[in-house]
C-alpha cells in the first residue's frame, strides 16, 4: 500500500492543485522574444516508432518548430513516415505532464482522480531518491526499474539499474513480442532475424512487418526496391495486409502458424531431394549422434560429440578429417542404439504432412507443397556470389517470423522450425538469406568445444537461484524476454513464488504496462500494493495515473540524443549493410518544466548516493556493454574512462563515449558531431555476413536444439534440488514439454476452448500508429486519419462469417474471450480469414486526466491471458490469438 | 519548368506519410487535407488485394475549376501549378462542384488541432494566411518548387513512389519514366489534362 | 388601403426584419458551419430554393413580357405590377439564399470585376442583377410608359430571363458526368419549368379576370411539356445508366397529376375555382422538387468512381435550423415586397 499521501502530508499542504486541461484549456506561453527572427535547422532523430532511428532535420523559425522532415543520410535517406511527420504535435501537446506532480488522493484507480499537486524538481527528486536509498538499504532487489518503448532514448538507464544493484529491470514490451530465442540460438544475435533484401529472390514473411504494415521509412523503401527488382514475396497472414497485397497472400487460421511451418518442413524432409546437404553436414550438429537420453554421444578421451563414420564403421569425434559421415541413420555405439540429430527430427516430423497441417491451419496442402518447393528452388543451393572480391555462398531465400507466430504456447518451437527450414537450404548468415540483426562481428558465430557456436543474447539462460532474485521470475523462465505479467502474479502471491523480499520502490521510465500488456485490472491491483511508485512520464497515461510521484520528461524533440545505429529492424540491403553510424538529435528549446530523462537519472543516482565510487553510476557507465551491439555502441575505454569521483555533465559523458567509439579513428567528439550531424562509417560489406568470419565447417549452428534441452533439464534438476514446484503449475510436463530439443506440435491454450468461443481474435498494428511510441494515438494529425478509416476501432470479419452470425457492417458487438471482453462495431471485408476476427491497433482502457483520444477504441489486449498456464514456458510469451465469442449488442448512444 | 508528378501505384503502400507531410508543411486546419489517399479492395477471398490511390491536386492543363471561378481567384501559374488566391476567393464553391478529383475543400472554420483546447503556437504561427470562408487546395508546394525543392509529399514518400519533375523537359526523369511505363493520368477521359500521372 | 392593410404590412415587415437580421447575426457569429453543408454537399436547400425562386421569377418575367407584347397594357396593369413585384421578390430572395452560401459574402462584388465571363456564376450574377434592375424600373416607372417603351422593356426582359434560365444549368453541368441531362447546355427542362411556374403564379394572381382562361390553357400545354420533358430525361438517364432519383419521380408524378387535373377541368369547362388553384400550387411544388434533383441529388453521386470510393463515408444532407430559417425569411420577403409595392401603389 502506498503511504505517500500520509508521509508527505505536510509538504503537500502548502502546494496547489495542478490545473486540469480537460476542463480549462491550456494557455500557451508566448514565444521567447529573443527567438524572433531566428531561423535554424537542427539535426534530429525521430522517435515515433520502435525503431526510432530515422535521421531528420528540424526547422525552427521565430522560436516555433515549424517542420520535421527526413534528412538525406542513412538510414532513411530523406524519407519519413507519417508519424515522423507528425512529431511537432507531440511537442505542442497540451496533455503533457508539464511539471513534477505528487498525488494527494490515497485512493488509486484508472478512473480515480489522483488530485495531483505541483511540487518542485528538488522536492520530487529528493523524495524519489530518498525512497530509492531506503529501498537500497533494505534490499536492492526491492527496487524495480520498469521500462518501455518510451525509454529507448535513454543512454544511462541500464547503467542506472546496475548502480542500484537490482536485477529487477522489468520491461513492459516483451511478453507480447518474445521473438528472440531462435535468433539468439542460431544467429547468436538480438533482437530478430532479417532477410537480406538486396539479393533475396523469395521471401516468406509470417506474423511480422517488413515495413509497409508498420509504415516504417527505411524498411518500406528496401522492400519496394526488392519488389521492383523482382523478388517474390509470400505473406502468410489471417489478413490480406498492405504487405500481403504486394505479393502472394496465403490466408491462414489465426494461431495455427506452427502447423503450417511443420507441414512445410515435412515437405522439405520427405518430398524434396535437393536440400543443402553440405550446409547440414558441415555447418550444423545434425550429424551428431544422440544418446537415448537426448544428449550428445561423446568421445571418451576428448569428450567431443561423436558422429558416425561409414568408412571405419564406428563413431568418431565430429571434427575428424576425411570421413564419410552420414546425416541420417541409426547406429550401434557401444551396444547402444543412437540416431543422428537429423534422424530424430525427421522421424518426429513424419506425421506432420501437409494434409495434417491443412486440417489445423486451413492452408491447402497443395499450397504448402508448392511454397516449400518454390522456396528450395529459389535457394539456388550450391551457388556462390562475389562481393568485393570475396566469394560467399549465395542463398537468396529467407523465411522470417515474429510476434504473431511466436506469441503462443508453442512460440519458441515455431521460431525454431522456421530456423530448421532456413537451415535446410543453407540460408543462414550468407548473402540473400536470413541474418541476425544486432551485432555484426567476428565473435558472434565463434564455436565452442562442441563445434557449435555458443548461444547469444536470450538463448543464454539466466542462472537459477533459490530463493529467486528476479521479481519477474527469470530463474523459472531463463530464456524469457520480459515477464511483466509474471510480476503481477509474484506480487500477488509472494509465497507461491518463493519471494523473500517485497517490492518497495517502483520506478517507471517511459512505460505503460496497463495499456500495452493484458488484463489491465491485474496491473491496476498490483500498483495499488506498491509502497512507492514514481514514473518518468511524457503524458498522463494509465500507468502515470497510478503513480505517487510524476517526474515529467521532455518530448523527444526536446531531448538531446546521441546514439549508435542498431543494425535494423525489418530487413537489410545495401543502404544499411556494413553501416556503422552515430546519430545526433539536437534538442529544441523545452516548452514546459520538464527534464531530460538521463538528467533525472543522474540526479536520482547522486541524491541517493549511488553516483560515485565503485559500483556507482559512473563506474557502471564505464563498464557498460550494450546487450545488442556490444563494443559497437557505448563502450568507454581508456583514456576516456570516467573518474569515479568527479561530477560530469551529460554532454561530457557523451563526448567521452564518442571519443571511445570503436570506429572513431579521428578522435572526434561532441563538438564535431554537432557540426557534422552524424558520424558515418562503412565496414566492408562482406564482413556483414557472418559466414565470412567462420566459413566452411569452422563453426556450426544447432539443428538438434541441445541447448534447449540442457536448460530444461537444468531447471528440472533445480526444482528437485530445492524440492519446489514450478509456481502456479501443477503438472510439470506442461512446462517441460516445451524444452524438447526436437520441436513438435503443441496445442496453444486456446485450441481446446469451449465451443461457444468459435473465432480466433487477432491483432495488428496499423500504419497510422505502429506501436504507439510517443502517444501517436493521441496525436491529432494521426487521429484525423485513423478516425476516418473504417477498419480502425472496429472488428473485421469475413462477410460470410458475419452473415452466418446475422451481423452486418456497423452492428455493435461484444467480443469476449475467457479473460476479458471489449465492445466495438464490426466491418466486413474479403481480406479476412473466415475463422478470425481482427482488431487493429493500440487502443487502451483510458484513464482520468488523459487526452480524450486515448480513451477511445477497443482495447484488444483485454482479450489476452496472462496466467502461466497459457504462456510459452520458454520465452514467457503471451497468447496473442485468444478464442472469442461474438454477440450483438445495441448501438451505444452518443455521449 | 512545368510541374509534373508521377505516382507509381505498384510502390504505394498506403502509409499516408504524404498526407501528413503536406499537413505539416502547410499547417492545414483540422479536417482539411490537400492530399488524400483512397483506400479500396479488389477481388474476393482469398484472391483479394488492398490498394491505395493517393491524390494530390492534379494541376490540370485544362482545369474545370478555373473555368467556373467567377472572380478569377483560381489561376494557373507559369510553372503549371493551379493556385487559389485567398484574397480573391468569395467562397462560392463552384470550383468544388466542377472538380472531378475532389481536390478542393471549403474552409468553414479553423478549429484547434487538439479538440477542446486552444490553438498551439505552431497553429497560431503557421495558419496566418488561411481565411475562413474560402476554398483551399493543394498548391503544389509552390514555395518549395520555386526554391528548387521537391514538394513535401514527394520527398517524404517512404517507398519512393512519387517522382517530381519538369514535364516540359523530355529528358527529365519524369518524362522518361512516363514514356517508358505508359503512365496515364487518373480519369483522363474527362479531358481536364492532369499533370499527375499514375502507373497503375 | 385601409388601416388594417397597413397594420398587417408593418407587422409582417417587422417580423421579416427581425427574423432576417437575427439569422444574419447568427450566421456572422457562428460562421458558415451553421449550415449542414460539407465538402460533399456544397450546395443544399439554399441553392435548391435559389433555383426554384429564380425559376419562378424568370418565368414570371417572360410571361409578363409575352402579355405586354401580345396585348399591351390593356390587360389590367395591377396584375402585371403584382406579378412583377412577386418576380422581383423571388429573384431577390433567391439571390439572398445564394448569398448566405458564399464563404465571403462581403466580397461578392469581386464577381463583377473578375472579368471571368466564361464562368456561369459571373453571367448568372450579372444577368440577375440586370433582371432586378429591369424589375425595379417596371415597379417605379412603367405605369405611365408608352407602348414602345414597354415593348423595349419586354424584349430586354425576355432575353435576360432566358439567359438566367440557361446559366443555371451550366452551374451544375460543370461537373463532368454522363446522363445527367439529355443536353448539357440550356436544358429544355429548366426552360419549361420556368415558364410553367411563371404561368402558375400569373394564373393565381389573375383569378376572376376573363383572361385567366388563357393562362389556364397555357398552363395545361406547359404541364404536358413538363411531363414529356420529365419522361424523356428519364429515358436519357436510363440510356446513361444513371440512377433515377426520387425527386425526379416526384416531379413526373406531380406533372402528371397537374396535367390530368387541368384536362379534367378543361373538359368540364371549369375556368376558375379550387381545381385551378390546386393545379397552380402543384405546379409550384413540382418545380421546387425538380430543382432538388438538380442540386442535392446530383451531389450525392460519388465524384470518384468505384472501386476507389469504397470506403468513403456515406454522407447525408439534412438542412440545418439556420438554413430553414433563411428559407422562411425568403418566403416572408416574397410576401412583404409585393404587398409593400401594392400599398405604396406605384403608378396606377
Amino acid at each position: 500500500m502506498s503511504n505517500i499521501v500520509e508521509n508527505y502530508a505536510d509538504l503537500l499542504q502548502e502546494k496547489h492543485l495542478t490545473e486540469d486541461v480537460l476542463t480549462s484549456p491550456y494557455k500557451w506561453e508566448p514565444v521567447d522574444p529573443s527567438a524572433i527572427g531566428e531561423k535554424k535547422v537542427l539535426f534530429g532523430i525521430c522517435r515515433h516508432c520502435m525503431q526510432g532511428d530515422c535521421s531528420t532535420l528540424v526547422h525552427i523559425e521565430d522560436g516555433i518548430v515549424t517542420k520535421v522532415e527526413g534528412n538525406d543520410i542513412p538510414p532513411n535517406y530523406g524519407s519519413l513516415c507519417p508519424r515522423g511527420n507528425a512529431a511537432i504535435m507531440g511537442l505542442y501537446n497540451p496533455y503533457r505532464v508539464k511539471t513534477p506532480l505528487m498525488r494527494t488522493n490515497p485512493e488509486k484507480g484508472l478512473d480515480v482522480d489522483p488530485k495531483w499537486k505541483e511540487i518542485t524538481w528538488d522536492e520530487a527528486l529528493d523524495i524519489t531518491a530518498n525512497e530509492l536509498k531506503k529501498a537500497f538499504e533494505y534490499d536492492p532487489r526491492s527496487i524495480v526499474v520498469n521500462e518501455g518503448w518510451g525509454s529507448k532514448d535513454t543512454l544511462l538507464r541500464p547503467a542506472f539499474v546496475k548502480a542500484f544493484k537490482t536485477p529487477n529491470e522489468v520491461g513492459s514490451h516483451g511478453s507480447l513480442c518474445a521473438v528472440h530465442y531462435g535468433t539468439g540460438l542460431i544467429h547468436g544475435n538480438f533482437p530478430v532475424s532479417l532477410p537480406d533484401l538486396e539479393y533475396c529472390n523469395y521471401h516468406i514473411t509470417i506474423g511480422r512487418s517488413l515495413g509497409p504494415n508498420f509504415a516504417t521509412a527505411h524498411g518500406s523503401k528496401r522492400l519496394a526496391k526488392a519488389l521492383a527488382r523482382g523478388m517474390k514475396l509470400v505473406v502468410v497472414d489471417p489478413r490480406c495486409s498492405h504487405e500481403a497485397s504486394k505479393g502472394e497472400w496465403v490466408p491462414i487460421r489465426p494461431g495455427s502458424d506452427l502447423a503450417f511451418l511443420l507441414g512445410m518442413a515435412h515437405v522439405m524432409f520427405y518430398e524434396i531431394d535437393k536440400l543443402d546437404w553440405q550446409f547440414l553436414k558441415e555447418r550444423t550438429n545434425a550429424r551428431y549422434l544422440i544418446r537415448p537420453d537426448g544428449y550428445y554421444a561423446r568421445d571418451k578421451e576428448t569428450n567431443k560429440p561423436l558422429v558416425w563414420d561409414n568408412t571405419s564403421q564406428k563413431a568418431v569425434p565430429y571434427d575428424t578429417k576425411d570421413i564419410d559421415s552420414p546425416l541420417e541413420g541409426r547406429f550401434m555405439v557401444d551396444g547402444v542404439e543412437m540416431a543422428t540429430g537429423y534422424t530424430l527430427i525427421k522421424e518426429r516430423f513424419k506425421e506432420y504432412t501437409p494434409e495434417w497441417a491443412e486440417e489445423l491451419c486451413t492452408v491447402p496442402a497443395s499450397t504448402i507443397r508448392r511454397i516449400a518447393n518454390e522456396f528450395v528452388e529459389h535457394a539456388q543451393i550450391g551457388s556462390t556470389i562475389e562481393i568485393d572480391g570475396v566469394t560467399l555462398p549465395f542463398r537468396p531465400v529467407s523465411l522470417n517470423m515474429e510476434r504473431n507466430v511466436m506469441s503462443h504456447r508453442y512460440g519458441v518451437y515455431a521460431d525454431l522450425v522456421g530456423k530448421l527450414i532456413n537451415m535446410m537450404v543453407g540460408a543462414i548468415e550468407v548473402p540473400g538469406a536470413c541474418l541476425g540483426s544486432g551485432y555484426r562481428g567476428e565473435s558472434v558465430l565463434a564455436p565452442t568445444e562442441d563445434g557449435t557456436m555458443s548461444p547469444g543474447s536470450e538463448a543464454v539462460p539466466v542462472p537459477f537461484k533459490f530463493p529467486p532474485d528476479h521479481i519477474g521470475m527469470q530463474e523459472f523462465f531463463p530464456h524469457a524476454h520480459a515477464t511483466p505479467h509474471i510480476v503481477t502474479y509474484a506480487v500477488e502471491n509472494p509465497e507461491e513464488f518463493y519471494l523473500d523480499y517485497e517490492i518497495r520502490v517502483w520506478l517507471g521510465v517511459g512505460v505503460n504496462m496497463i495499456r500495452t500488456n493484458a488484463q489491465p485490472e491485474r496491473y491496476v491491483e498490483m500498483f495499488k500494493k506498491i509502497p512507492f511508485h514514481a514514473d518518468i512520464v511524457y503524458h498522463m497515461d494509465e500507468q502515470a495515473v497510478m503513480a505517487d510521484v510524476l517526474l515529467p520528461e521532455h518530448s523527444f524533440l526536446e531531448r538531446l540524443r546521441v546514439m549508435p545505429f542498431f543494425p535494423s529492424h525489418q530487413s537489410f540491403d545495401d543502404t544499411v549493410t556494413g553501416l556503422q553510424m552515430i546519430q545526433l538529435r539536437q534538442p529544441v528549446p523545452k516548452l514546459f518544466n520538464t527534464m531530460h530523462v538521463d538528467h533525472i537519472l543522474m540526479e536520482l543516482a547522486e541524491r541517493a548516493g549511488r553516483m560515485y565510487g565503485e559500483g556507482g553510476l559512473l563506474d557502471c557507465i564505464n563498464k557498460f556493454d550494450c546487450h545488442i551491439i556490444h563494443d559497437h555502441g557505448m563502450h568507454m575505454r581508456e583514456p576516456y574512462l570516467l573518474d569515479l569521483n568527479t561530477k560530469y555533465t551529460y554532454e561530457e559523458i557523451i563526448d567521452r563515449w564518442l571519443k571511445s567509439w570503436k570506429f572513431n579513428d579521428e578522435g572526434k567528439g561532441f563538438k564535431e558531431l554537432n557540426e557534422e550531424g552524424a558520424f558515418i562509417k562503412w565496414q566492408p560489406k562482406y564482413t556483414f555476413y557472418h559466414y565470412y568470419h567462420w566459413p566452411g565447417d569452422s563453426t556450426k549452428h544447432e539443428f538438434y536444439f541441445i541447448n534447449l534441452k540442457k536448460v530444461g533439464d537444468s531447471l528440472k534438476n533445480n526444482l528437485r534440488k530445492y524440492n519446489i514446484k514450478f509456481p502456479m503449475i501443477d503438472d510439470e510436463d506442461y512446462i517441460f514439454d516445451l524444452y524438447d530439443p526436437v520441436p513438435h506440435w503443441v496445442e496453444s491454450s486456446e485450441w481446446n476452448a469451449p465451443e461457444e468461443y468459435d473465432l480466433f481474435a487477432f491483432n495488428w498494428k496499423p500504419p497510422y500508429v505502429s506501436s504507439d511510441v510517443g502517444n501517436v494515438i493521441g496525436n491529432p494529425w494521426m487521429a484525423e486519419l485513423y478516425r476516418k478509416d473504417p477498419f480502425e476501432g472496429a472488428a473485421c470479419l469475413n462477410p460470410r462469417t458475419a452473415a452466418a452470425k446475422g451481423l452486418k457492417d456497423g452492428d455493435w458487438v461484444r467480443i469476449s474471450s475467457r479473460y476479458g471482453s471489449i465492445e466495438c462495431p464490426i466491418i466486413t471485408s474479403e481480406r479476412f480469414h473466415p475463422d478470425g476476427i481482427g482488431i487493429s491497433g493500440t487502443y487502451g482502457p483510458g484513464n482520468v486526466g488523459s487526452n480524450p483520444l486515448n480513451t477511445k477504441g477497443p482495447h484488444f489486449n483485454r482479450l489476452i491471458p496472462t496466467s502461466i498456464d497459457t504462456i510459452d514456458p520458454v520465452s514467457a510469451s503471451q497468447e496473442i490469438a485468444p478464442k472469442v465469442k461474438v454477440e450483438k449488442i445495441p448501438k451505444p448512444t452518443r455521449s | 519548368m512545368k510541374f509534373g508528378m508521377l505516382i507509381d501505384l505498384r510502390k504505394c503502400v498506403g502509409c499516408f506519410a504524404c498526407t501528413v507531410a503536406c499537413k505539416a508543411e502547410h499547417a492545414t486546419p483540422t479536417d482539411i487535407s490537400y492530399n488524400k489517399v483512397k483506400k479500396y479492395e479488389v477481388g474476393t477471398y482469398p484472391s483479394v488485394k488492398l490498394k491505395h490511390l493517393p491524390m494530390p491536386c492534379m494541376h490540370c492543363d485544362n482545369p474545370s475549376c478555373m473555368e467556373v471561378c467567377p472572380t478569377g481567384a483560381t489561376q494557373k501559374q507559369d510553372n503549371g501549378i493551379v493556385t487559389v488566391d485567398a484574397n480573391e476567393c468569395i467562397g462560392c464553391k463552384a470550383c468544388m462542384i466542377a472538380c472531378p478529383y475532389e481536390s478542393r475543400q471549403f474552409l468553414s472554420e479553423i478549429k484547434p488541432y487538439y479538440e477542446g483546447q486552444e490553438r498551439t503556437p505552431f497553429e497560431v504561427y503557421m495558419q496566418k494566411d488561411f481565411q475562413v470562408g474560402t476554398v483551399v487546395k493543394c498548391d503544389g508546394c509552390i514555395d518549395r518548387v520555386r526554391e528548387g525543392l521537391e514538394p513535401a509529399c514527394v520527398q517524404t514518400c517512404i517507398t519512393g513512389a512519387r517522382i517530381f519533375g519538369d514535364l516540359d523537359d523530355p529528358n527529365s526523369e519524369i518524362s522518361r519514366l512516363i514514356a517508358s511505363s505508359g503512365a496515364v493520368p487518373f480519369q483522363r477521359e474527362l479531358g481536364t489534362e492532369p499533370s499527375v500521372y499514375y502507373i497503375f | 388601403m385601409s388601416t388594417l392593410d397597413w397594420i398587417i404590412f408593418i407587422v409582417a415587415a417587422i417580423v421579416f426584419v427581425i427574423t432576417g437580421l437575427s439569422i444574419l447575426y447568427n450566421m456572422a457569429k457562428g460562421g458558415h458551419h451553421k449550415t449542414n453543408l460539407t465538402d460533399k454537399f456544397v450546395w443544399g436547400i439554399n441553392t435548391q430554393i435559389f433555383y426554384a425562386l429564380s425559376s419562378f421569377g424568370t418565368g414570371l418575367m417572360v410571361v409578363m413580357s409575352a402579355i405586354i407584347l401580345l396585348v399591351g397594357t390593356e390587360f389590367l396593369y395591377s396584375i402585371l405590377q403584382a406579378g412583377n413585384s412577386i418576380a422581383f421578390a423571388c429573384v431577390l430572395s433567391g439571390v439572398i439564399q445564394m448569398g448566405i452560401d458564399l464563404g465571403k459574402p462581403q466580397r461578392a462584388m469581386k464577381v463583377l470585376f473578375g472579368k471571368k465571363f466564361n464562368s456561369p456564376l459571373t453571367i448568372d450574377f450579372i444577368a440577375l442583377t440586370v433582371l432586378m434592375i429591369l424589375s425595379i424600373i417596371f415597379i417605379v416607372g412603367m405605369g405611365s410608359a408608352s407602348l414602345a417603351a414597354l415593348k423595349i422593356w419586354a424584349y430586354l426582359t425576355t432575353l435576360i430571363s432566358v439567359l438566367c434560365m440557361s446559366t443555371h444549368t451550366l452551374l451544375i453541368a460543370s461537373r463532368f458526368e454522363p446522363g445527367f441531362r439529355s443536353n448539357p447546355f440550356h436544358s429544355a427542362e429548366t426552360f419549361v419549368c420556368s415558364i410553367w411556374s411563371g404561368l402558375a403564379i400569373m394564373t393565381l394572381l389573375s383569378l376572376g379576370n376573363p383572361l385567366t382562361e388563357v393562362f389556364v390553357k397555357m398552363l395545361l400545354v406547359f404541364s404536358a411539356a413538363s411531363l414529356i420533358k420529365g419522361i424523356s430525361s428519364v429515358i436519357a438517364l436510363n440510356l446513361g445508366k444513371s440512377e433515377i432519383h426520387t425527386h425526379k419521380k416526384a416531379f413526373i408524378l406531380l406533372s402528371a397529376i397537374t396535367f390530368i387535373i387541368l384536362v379534367i377541368g378543361d373538359l368540364a369547362a371549369i375556368r376558375q375555382g379550387g381545381l385551378v388553384i390546386v393545379a397552380c400550387l402543384l405546379t409550384l411544388a413540382a418545380v421546387i422538387v425538380e430543382k432538388g434533383a438538380s442540386v442535392i441529388v446530383v451531389q450525392k453521386r460519388p465524384v470518384i468512381p468505384a472501386p476507389y470510393n469504397k470506403f468513403d463515408p456515406k454522407e447525408r444532407y439534412v438542412p440545418s435550423k439556420t438554413e430553414i430559417g433563411y428559407l422562411l425569411f425568403s418566403i416572408a420577403l416574397i410576401a412583404v415586397i409585393p404587398y409593400g409595392v401594392f400599398l405604396i401603389g406605384f403608378g396606377a
